[in-house]
């Protein structure tokens, strides 16, 4: 984003910004999962009450990011440690038990993951969280690629 | 289903497409029979003809499930039909490996 220093709060053009990202992303990803996943029926999709929970704590993350806001918590942890970090935990773990519930151990082990590199990242610099977040994130989805491959070529 | 050997019942292209489709959902998933005839292009009529000799051999499975006035019919890849198709991959690799 232009003019946007990355440690410090974000600008007046940078919050619209992510925001209608996040909404165009949402809407697209839904929109495309919709299509290919329609006539689907079976254990492996989502139940109602599964997806309103998981659409509530999506939606508390980035309340409680507002609560901080509002409470005037530093910028370090606002916009670095918090954003970097809990959404990972937030969307891992009950992503894991959703699957442990389906036998689908590797999605859960995924998952798992997933909500490991949001915990390794706390234990970084704010700066360090968003790298921690970044390669393990793009680690686990590599290994996943490699698994499904490998399984494939079996 | 033979030993070895390319399996005719699935080597036919238009039942290949149809236990090709079916293996990419995960397993114990199901498709609707209407999914699957606009994915394939294929008629109603030449479509469950194909899924009954599927059916009578165990590879796959077809539910007819009724909401109201709403009839769902739908179709999953039995474990022998995804077994099945592992055997016919790789015996087209072993045929197909020395080119």
């Amino acid at each position: 984003m232009l003019g946007q220093h990355p440690y410090a709060h974000p600008t007046v053009v940078a919050v619209p910004g992510a925001i209608a990202f996040g909404i165009v992303n949402t809407v697209a990803t839904f929109a495309v999962a919709k299509r290919a996943t329609a006539g689907v029926t079976g254990r492996t999709r989502l139940r109602a009450s599964e997806i309103v929970i998981s659409v509530a704590l999506w939606i508390g993350v980035f309340a409680v990011m507002g609560v901080l806001i509002a409470t005037g918590v530093s910028d370090s942890l606002t916009y670095g440690l918090y954003p970097a970090c809990v959404p990972l935990i937030a969307a891992g773990l009950p992503w894991a038990a959703i699957m442990a519930g389906r036998a689908d151990w590797r999605r859960c082990a995924q998952a798992l993951a997933i909500a490991v590199v949001g915990i390794a990242g706390l234990f970084a610099v704010p700066a360090g969280a968003w790298l921690v977040a970044g390669v393990g994130i793009c680690l686990v989805l590599l290994g996943t690629a490699a698994i499904v491959a490998r399984r494939q070529r079996a | 289903m033979p030993d070895d050997g390319l399996d005719p019942l699935i080597h036919v292209p238009t039942r290949l497409k149809i236990v090709a489709t079916l293996a990419a959902l995960p397993e114990g998933d199901a498709l609707s029979f209407t999914r699957l005839q606009d994915m394939l292009g294929l008629t109603p009529g030449n479509l469950i003809i194909q899924l009954r000799k599927l059916e009578e051999a165990d590879y796959i499975s077809s539910e007819k499930t009724r909401n109201g006035s709403v009839s769902l019919t739908t179709v999953v890849l039995t474990t022998r039909g995804r077994t099945a198709l592992d055997s016919y991959r790789q015996a087209l690799r072993d045929l197909l490996g020395g080119l």
